[in-house]
């Protein structure tokens, strides 16, 4: 009864956190509507990297997986991409035949509101739109972990679905992971190392033909270190991450749906963390370290059903 | 005792994750950017050197609040519209296998009540000089905008957003055609013109934030 009282508000709060993101995916796709293509990915390329790197980090708290014995650990991780000025602007083109052609630096999905105009031939003029002036990409996800069978653990983020009304569109993101014990099969290692790879799908609002506004697949392999000092557990991890984004939109004058791929040019990523283990409780903070920086916090609820 | 350690540990997560969330995500309007295009569909049939007149009116205002509907707007979160380019592509070819060359012009002129005065125009809108209707077929090909029609049409949308309705009346004027279509070789095809317009829309400005 506890335990479901526990998940019950977990879900609660998680949805909370989500919906907070489903403005994003309606707003987006009425700005990415204006342009015809060529400049999407430049428009959209600090969120997609901040996506990418959000979706890698919280995935462990200790390098420590038990050779057997059953447990479950109920986690929610909060995820937090800060952007630079750097990613506010981009160099973009104008459209629509517009004449002569111009580069301009125009508003990223991230940048400032306000729409930037250039003037053309004979009196004409074109506006690329305004960004959303984030500061960060945050979100929050909960996971559920399960172990242990010969020193391997899985690894279950939540999908959650927003049944949101034509405006809103949907919010989903899942995956699953495997951690395997490495330090099982070495003798007086003085620290708990552990391999791990992990699979998660994110995907945001509705396009017209009622699919996917975006689509992303993230893939990460790596290796983790941890060394418990009481109820103190330090841990540090590298890992490779593969990252892949479909948009799917219809443009406000393109007669055809326009479809492109953006891939993440990160693909290596550093976090180093610590985790507090209270009871049955985990509290955990890290910092990731790649082409964007991720500050991510989390906590864990532990349980031992078999002991 | 684990139920109260739950509450202890939930409670101030949940709030800080509750602000951060509500405080990253607030105020998520920017302005937005709609790109519309405006076409004509005009048939022609030949069998002398000149083209002949055609006339299309079309009624701005609808499409402006069309597409202010689909974008959960009104008229008076609009910032600015203005014109960004005219395109003109040949839809159906001529069946003669020689090509054509069509040297024209597009006026526009604004007469808000069919049956009152024209009340701005005509200015010349869009210059045809000697365009290959083969360079022309099925792709879009940008026009001469001339600068004094562009200007009708920017007054005739900035009087949209007081409220009026403009109705703007698109002429083809008659033009030349070479070679010279004849009985025995008639030039017949069908043109689309095409005007694309931007609003910015700004769901801040009648909040005026």
């Amino acid at each position: 009864m506890g335990s479901r009282t526990c998940l019950k508000n977990w879900v609660g709060l998680s949805a909370l956190i989500l919906l907070s993101a489903s403005p994003v995916s309606a707003q987006l796709e009425s700005q990415l509507s204006s342009y015809t293509g060529r400049n999407a990915p430049g428009y959209l390329e600090p969120l997609v990297d901040a996506l990418a790197a959000d979706m890698y980090a919280g995935l462990y708290h200790s390098a420590c997986i038990p050779e057997r014995g059953l447990q479950i650990g109920l986690e929610m991780t909060f995820m937090s991409a800060h952007f630079s000025d750097a990613d506010r602007t981009f160099t973009a083109v104008t459209e629509n035949g517009f004449r002569p052609e111009q580069s301009v630096e125009a508003s990223t999905v991230v940048g400032p509101k306000g729409a930037v105009y250039v003037d053309g031939e004979s009196g004409t003029r074109f506006a690329f739109p305004g960004g959303f002036d984030l500061g960060s990409f945050d979100f929050a996800v909960p996971q559920l972990r399960v172990g242990s069978l010969h020193g391997t653990e899985a690894l279950l983020r939540f999908g959650f679905m927003y049944p949101g009304d034509a405006n809103l569109g949907d919010f989903s993101l899942y995956g699953v992971g495997l951690r395997h014990s490495v330090s099982q099969y070495i003798n007086d290692l003085p620290v708990d190392i552990a391999v791990g790879a992990v699979w998660q799908r994110f995907s945001l609002g509705n396009n017209e033909r009622r699919g996917d506004l975006v689509s992303a697949q993230a893939w990460s392999v790596g290796f983790q270190t941890s060394k418990r000092f009481s109820w103190l557990e330090p841990y540090a991890g590298v890992a490779y991450d593969d990252f892949g984004l479909d948009l799917s939109y219809k443009g406000d004058t393109a007669e055809d749906t326009i479809e492109m791929s953006l891939d993440s040019k990160d693909h290596f990523h550093a976090t180093l963390g610590l985790s507090a283990n209270v009871s049955f409780a985990v509290v955990q903070a890290e910092y990731n370290i790649g082409g964007q920086n991720v500050f991510a916090l989390g906590l864990a609820l532990e349980f031992h059903p078999l002991r | 005792m684990k139920r109260t350690w739950f509450k202890t540990l939930l409670l101030p997560v949940a709030c800080v994750l509750a602000l951060a969330g509500g405080c990253v995500y607030d105020d998520l309007s920017s302005e937005m950017v709609v790109t519309e295009k405006v076409c004509v569909n005009v048939d022609e049939y030949r069998t002398n050197g000149t083209l002949g007149s055609a006339v299309v009116t079309q009624e701005f205002a609808e499409d402006v609040y069309q597409i202010l509907e689909k974008y959960d707007s009104n008229i008076k979160d609009v910032k600015s519209i203005s014109v960004v380019s005219g395109t003109y592509q040949v839809t159906r070819p001529s069946e003669a296998k020689h090509d054509w060359v069509v040297t024209s012009q597009v006026t526009i002129k604004r007469q808000d009540d069919m049956s009152g005065p024209v009340t701005d125009g005509p200015a010349v809108f869009v210059d045809l000089t000697s365009q290959s209707l083969k360079a022309a077929q099925g792709k879009a090909v940008p026009a001469d905008l001339n600068s004094a029609g562009v200007a009708l049409v920017d007054r005739a949308l900035d009087d949209l957003l007081t409220g009026q309705t403009p109705r703007l009346i698109l002429t083809m004027e008659g033009g030349t055609i070479t070679p010279a279509p004849s009985l025995v070789d008639p030039l017949s095809f069908a043109w689309r013109a095409c005007v694309a317009f931007q609003i910015v829309i700004d769901k801040n400005k009648k909040n005026g934030k």
